[in-house]
């Protein structure tokens, strides 16, 4: 199995007003300051990884894309400088509608880059603007058309339902004419209100309209299966994709299985240790270039608790987890650990159990955090 | 009269909440010198942290202060604390019984309280020496002449010379440690005769066992003494008296007169009953002290640990709480909605909300609290008598002949523009009216009488917010009367929780069962599938509401490789549902048995 590498990219041109990411406006950041200091980062890990190749890397933000071609060059080589890559890796950069141009995607495309993310978000322009994004829905469909035109056949477009002041018929039409376009891979979110943002705190003040929690719940229901008429592979609670076209590096995470990331705020989770880097951009390059490891968090997975993630984590995808790889994995049977729940949730009907794996029921996704309590040491 | 006892002095302060009693306490400790500057804590006598918290005072406590008057002598002074809420009547009682003196404190803008009043008549029939003190007359809406008007009317005390303080500012504080000395008497009581000294309050010690406060009436006490319990005759031998000085200081001996505390490794507090004669076993006398009548608990209500591992734990804090506080009384009994747990009996509803507060807060325990209930008596076809304090224990309707429910008398003061919006309130509650009396031009007492389920409910709080707090309460019972009772149930899922049945009069039923079942649904959240909540009496549903189910909770967002983040967030869910109570197949919150308290009618 080869290695699976984030890499984060902190900066936006303006934080949108739903994002708790660590993700701060570009404006006066010392960007190529921060690509060095991830190099530098990255450098730390070579003698570590030696002998291993990357299988799955994934440039994530924030917005990649906001990085000018020198600066993107600069990140991809110093990626290469410290990994090799196998063969068909697959390689995924996140970029947002408005920091795109035709030049851009064709470096990328020769930078390797085979799999683009389009944080397009909504079609309705009122919604856009609500939301904080910095692009209209021509730009978001300008960039899926440059994208294809640049040689790119594997994108994913991000959508979001549950916005303040979206219609069920919004979001329908929204996520039809995103089909439309024929990205081979869909992501699904439902807005979360995260305190400290500005929604959080307009919600805190009761003036953010939202759809209720029917509507809600019609909302998500509804794309999983209009997306599966349309031929999508609903293989995760909120991404949809074409056969063979399900992201590789995001079931890295669902697997429970190890990665590295690196850059402001990235976490790695290896040798039963997740590690989160500093949030703060500032802080993350003071520590590196003081050569020590910018860790703010760390913390060793017990085994217990290795289990329990893994099963709320696995059982994520619709697939669910196998019961041959459980006991493969932890040396013992899932049934030992988990049968009488899994058996009190069948019997809720929230989980279905065809005696080789136990996965969510449709019902069970929309109470899915209320199946994963149930897994928690 | 023995030598010493002529310069001892016994006092009590009576005042309402706010008047300043624990202030003033603290001034005539701070001005005798009882404790050094560094060691004045504010409030020295509210020992509690919730007492502290609630600017109240709950446990009496006493302190003995050394104070040099003007005629040179040298005197002792024992202040016994008492508390000003109405749920402590009984252990006001107990710190007159102890006392010559009371010093009557009224707040120079307010005017004397109901419940001042009331223990005020408490002391006059203890033959207690009043001696008036008009405090806080530095207020800018200070009418100290209006006030000394008022107790001269209201309870027909001379107040001429009461004097005009301010606790705060230190004002008439010499003036009223003169009073005490030359108004109130020295004790009586012969150091040569048999021992008799009056329990009248207890704690637990973990090294001296139960200790015991006394005031010694005839005889002496030391170290060596065997003394005997008159109600038990058990024989203890004194390992240590003393005096509260105020912290606790063992002294050679106490003798007739004084106050101050034995300890005699006693092991269990029941051999200290308060209100008991403490006598020596070698010379013992031959009749009792006059004991106070015990306090009786006028509300019930079930307490539950959430966590049924905590049953053993709860009963161990229960002992512990009663071991300083003999008014609060439990007996084990098991709910089919919330499984093992204690009935406990209180003295009113500020008691249950402290003791329910110091077991979670000082033994750290999570607690389900069933809406109080005060006692029904049932008279049953068969002929039997019986009393109810839960509403699930009341017979089957067949059974029952008539119920009877405890009323109390209870005296209202207010400013005279508020009569009629408190004549509405008592009307509200099934009020009777007795009589109004006007105290001064603008301030009226009003008596009525009324169930006392209705003054358990929300009525205290509403008549403060009716009357802008102005109104102040006393209330006495005043026995039992028949009334047209029916039991309220409530079905969740079409199953009875008995933990929510209150017994609630039947023209109020349909109201009280609508508005019940309207705060569940807003107070029990989604569960996974639709849940009815319905309020029936007998097999009449009355009221009917629906918590929908939950549709969704899913977290469909981005959060790529940060899964500790997911994994805290599914861990404050999980928190949360550990606050919940599994009721057959419903997750009921601990506020939904108590959400009879927040209904209004």
């Amino acid at each position: 199995m080869g290695l699976a590498v984030y890499v984060h990219i902190p900066f936006c041109v303006r934080k949108c007003n739903y994002c708790d990411f660590p993700s701060y406006p570009v404006a006066g950041m010392d960007v190529d300051g921060y690509l060095a200091a991830m190099g530098r980062e990255m450098s730390w890990y070579k003698g570590d990884i030696a002998g291993t190749e990357v299988s799955t890397l994934y440039v994530g933000g924030g917005t990649p894309s906001i990085l000018a071609n020198g600066q993107l060059e600069f990140l991809f080589e110093a990626i290469r400088h410290n990994f090799t890559f196998e063969a068909d890796a697959e390689i995924s950069l996140e970029a947002n509608p408005g920091t795109l141009d035709f030049s851009k995607l064709n470096l990328l495309k020769e930078l390797g880059v085979n799999r683009l993310s389009l944080g397009v978000q909504g079609l309705d322009p009122g919604l856009l603007k609500r939301l904080g994004r910095i692009h209209t829905p021509g730009q978001a469909l300008e960039a899926f058309d440059l994208a294809r035109r640049a040689g790119f056949t594997n994108i994913n477009l991000d959508l979001m339902h549950g916005l303040p002041g979206m219609t069920e018929e919004g979001w329908r039409q929204t996520l039809q004419q995103a089909v439309a376009l024929g990205p081979e891979h869909i992501s699904v979110y439902g807005l979360i209100i995260e305190e400290e943002t500005p929604f959080g705190l307009e919600y805190e003040a009761g003036s953010l309209e939202l759809p209720d929690e029917e509507e809600r719940a019609r909302m998500f229901a509804w794309s999983g299966e209009f997306l599966t008429e349309s031929g999508y592979n609903h293989y995760e609670i909120s991404n949809y994709a074409l056969p063979g076209r399900e992201c590789r590096h995001n079931q890295v995470y669902w697997r429970n299985e190890k990665y590295l990331g690196f850059g402001a705020g990235a976490a790695s989770y290896r040798h039963r240790v997740r590690r989160t880097n500093y949030r703060q951009v500032g802080q993350y390059m003071a520590v590196v270039s003081q050569g020590r490891l910018p860790l703010e968090e760390k913390e060793e997975t017990a085994p217990a608790q290795e289990i329990s993630e893994t099963m709320f984590l696995g059982l994520r995808l619709t697939a669910g987890v196998q019961r041959s790889w459980f006991l493969q994995r932890f040396g013992i049977e899932l049934d030992q650990v988990y049968g009488d729940r899994v058996a009190a949730l069948v019997s809720k009907g929230l989980l279905l159990d065809d005696g080789d794996s136990v996965r969510l029921s449709s019902s069970g996704i929309l109470l899915a955090n209320e199946v994963f309590c149930e897994f928690l040491p | 009269m023995g030598e010493t006892s002529r310069y001892l002095r016994n006092f009590c302060i009576i005042a309402h909440i706010d008047h300043g009693k624990s202030t003033l306490a603290d001034r005539l400790i701070e001005y005798t010198g009882a404790l050094s500057e560094r060691e004045m804590a504010e409030q020295v006598l509210d020992t509690m942290d919730l007492e502290r918290e609630r600017g109240i005072t709950i446990k009496l406590q006493a302190v003995r202060l050394n104070y040099r008057a003007r005629d040179g002598q040298m005197y002792t002074l024992n202040l016994i604390d008492t508390p000003g809420h109405v749920d402590f009547t009984y252990e006001v009682s107990r710190s007159l019984a102890a006392c010559e003196g009371a010093l009557l404190v009224v707040d120079a803008a307010q005017g004397i309280e109901a419940q001042t009043l009331a223990n005020v008549y408490l002391a006059l029939e203890n033959n207690l020496e009043i001696v008036p003190v008009v405090n806080k007359i530095d207020l800018p809406s200070a009418e100290p002449e209006r006030v000394k008007a008022e107790i001269e009317e209201v309870i027909g005390l001379d107040a001429s010379e009461a004097i005009l303080a301010s606790a705060k500012s230190g004002i008439g504080v010499e003036e009223i440690l003169e009073a005490i000395v030359s108004k109130i008497p020295p004790p009586e009581g012969n150091d040569n005769a048999p021992l008799k000294a009056l329990i009248f309050d207890s704690h637990f010690d973990p090294y001296k066992g139960a200790v015991s406060y006394i005031r010694v009436m005839e005889g002496r006490v030391s170290k060596g003494t065997k003394i005997k319990m008159m109600s038990t005759g058990r024989v203890f031998e004194v390992t240590e008296v003393g005096v509260f000085a105020p912290a606790m200081k063992i002294v050679r001996e106490l003798k007739a007169g004084e106050v101050g505390f034995v300890a005699a490794s006693i092991k269990n507090v029941k051999d200290t009953q308060v209100g008991d004669t403490i006598t020596d076993s070698e010379k013992p006398a031959l009749f009792p002290l006059p004991g106070y009548r015990k306090a009786t608990p006028m509300v019930y209500c079930g307490l539950y640990p959430v966590d049924t591992g905590d049953y053993g734990n709860l009963r161990d804090a229960l002992e512990k709480l009663h071991l300083n506080d003999s008014s609060l009384v439990f007996e084990p009994e098991t709910s089919v909605a919330l499984g093992f747990g204690y009935r406990c009996g209180f003295l009113g509803l500020l008691h249950m909300e402290i003791v329910q507060e110091r077991l979670e807060r000082e033994y750290n325990l999570n607690l389900i609290t069933t809406a109080p209930s005060v006692v029904y008596k049932v008279n049953k076809t068969n002929g039997e008598t019986v009393m109810v304090d839960n509403p699930s224990n009341l017979p089957p309707d067949q059974e029952i002949l008539s119920i009877e429910e405890p009323n109390v008398k209870a005296t209202i003061m207010v400013p005279s523009d508020y009569v009629g919006s408190i004549m509405e309130l008592n009307q509200e509650k099934r009020g009777a009216y007795l009589n109004m009396e006007y105290l001064s031009a603008n301030r009226v007492m009003l008596t009525y009488e009324m169930p006392l389920s209705e003054i358990v409910f929300d009525y205290f709080d509403q008549l403060k917010s009716r009357t802008r707090g102005y109104a102040s309460l006393d209330y006495e019972l005043a026995g039992y009367k028949e009334a047209d009772l029916v039991k309220l149930d409530i079905m969740l899922n079409s199953e009875l929780v008995d933990a929510l049945s209150s017994i609630v009069h039947r023209d109020k039923a349909f109201n009280r069962g609508k508005a019940l079942a309207e705060k569940l649904k807003e107070i029990i959240p989604r569960q996974m599938f639709e849940v009815p909540v319905q309020a029936t009496v007998g097999n009449r549903v009355i009221a009917r509401e629906t918590i929908k189910a939950m549709r969704k909770n899913v977290l469909d967002k981005c959060y790529g490789g940060d899964i500790t983040r997911k994994r805290k967030l599914l861990e404050k869910q999980k928190e949360g549902k550990k606050r919940m109570k599994q009721v057959g197949s419903v997750e009921i919150p601990q506020e939904a048995f108590m959400a009879v308290l927040q209904i209004d009618d």
